[in-house]
């Protein structure tokens, strides 16, 4: 019981600690394009940790089930939906930054 | 695990060619059980019941066209190697977060941003949407735009280019659905965009609705 | 186990101030909208936490679920909108 308790308090703080980064990614990061990739990457590896450290503590039963359930819908549609914000910025003109810009200017 | 194939009897039987309707009923009616939760006669019933009315209202998408002219019914996946191809992917997410959490966190943030396109061989559209969302789960790479063969993808520092064009992950999605491919046959025409109007005319193709 | 819960649900709550910043200060829609969805993101593991610190992560779960479904297609419905409205440059 204290193992399982220590897994699931463990992979819930590797979840968090990846969240944290996702979001001073999202704070830190030039441009939207960026900020898409630690919404969809890092965000995604946090939320899918903490809800595996969530299940483990609840174990085997319905409930865990659901929770992997929702793990698995998050996994699937974050980089569509980062894909979908993106490219409709792109098509509105939302600028890429890069390296060369931010020299001259 | 093994596909099914149609090729071993000369007239295609039930299952076979009723093959996406079963996978898709049994997936369904499992949904249907893991969020009622109950297991006695009547829930079952209805989730009989409303699985049949799904499945019905989807027998008419199935023979409706995508924009691009393509068809997502008839498709054959490889369920054995999608089950390969998953846990891959997931080492690819862990690799892929770990990577840009250090690129966010390290003090002078060594992003250098860029636009490449490149046309793939991927056979239909599924694969191309598996493709589209690996692309943006793997390290450092977003999907931007897929139209016809061609992909737009951001990559957040120039080295995962390499990786990209490499065609490996092509090549791995290709063999959900064909027998056997290589990388090198999989991906041609990568082109590096460093204007945001070039980048802009390479996916405004199909947008019929411009305001 | 109930503190560690606790704890871990305000640091999850701090968490989600940060892309709160970028929902208020973006500099285009899409950043707000990205950091909306960030926020909805943690918000789904929050509500799972709370179901386990409530006791009734039978009911919390299905909640779960529904505002995962909701923040996708809210995403989505929003990208589909900016297909024809003119956005207001920065």
């Amino acid at each position: 019981m204290v193992v399982i308790d220590a897994l699931a308090i463990i992979l819930m703080l590797a979840g968090a600690a990846f969240m944290l980064a996702g979001s001073i990614g999202i704070l830190r990061f030039p441009d939207v394009y960026c900020r898409a990739h630690a919404a969809t990457k890092v965000d995604t590896l946090g939320i899918m940790l903490f809800i595996l450290g969530l299940a483990v503590f609840e174990g085997f039963n319905l409930v865990s089930v659901k929770m992997l359930l929702v793990a698995a819908f998050v996994a699937l549609t974050s980089p569509v939906a980062a894909h979908a914000l993106s490219r409709r910025a792109m098509l509105h003109g939302v600028k890429p930054w890069t390296r060369k810009q931010k020299k001259e200017g | 695990m093994a596909q099914i194939s149609s090729g071993d009897r000369s007239p295609p039987g039930f299952l076979v060619q009723h093959r996406g309707i079963i996978i898709q009923s049994v997936l369904l009616l499992a949904l249907w059980l893991v969020l009622s939760g109950r297991f006695y006669p009547e829930p079952i019933l209805y989730g009989i019941i409303s699985v049949a009315f799904v499945v019905w209202l989807n027998l008419g998408v199935r023979h409706i066209p995508l924009s691009s002219g393509e068809y997502l019914s008839g498709h054959q996946i490889y369920f054995s190697r999608l089950l390969l191809y998953i846990p891959w992917l997931l080492w690819q997410i862990a690799k892929s977060a770990a990577f840009v959490a250090y690129l966010t966190l390290h003090p002078r943030m060594p992003i250098n941003p860029m636009v490449v396109t490149f046309d793939s061989r991927l056979p239909n559209p599924i694969a191309k949407v598996i493709l589209g969302n690996s692309i943006s789960l793997t390290p450092g790479t977003l999907t931007l735009d897929i139209h016809k063969d061609q992909f737009t993808v951001h990559a957040i520092v120039d080295e995962v280019e390499e990786d990209l064009v490499s065609g490996d992950m092509e090549s791995r999605v290709g063999r959900l659905y064909l027998s056997q491919c290589t990388p090198q046959e999989m991906c041609d025409g990568v082109c590096i965009l460093k204007r945001s109007k070039e980048i802009k005319k390479a996916m405004e193709h199909q947008e019929e609705g411009k305001p | 186990m109930q503190t560690f819960f606790i704890l871990i649900s305000a640091v999850l709550v701090l968490v989600l101030l940060l892309p709160f910043y970028r929902v208020l200060q973006g500099p285009t829609v899409f950043d707000r909208l990205l950091g909306a969805a960030a926020v909805g993101a943690k918000i789904i593991t929050l509500v799972l936490l709370f179901g386990l610190v409530y006791g009734r992560p039978g009911m919390f779960v299905d909640i779960a679920l529904g505002y995962a479904v909701l923040n996708f297609i809210g995403v989505i419905a929003v990208a589909r909108y900016f297909r024809t409205a003119s956005v207001k440059r920065p």
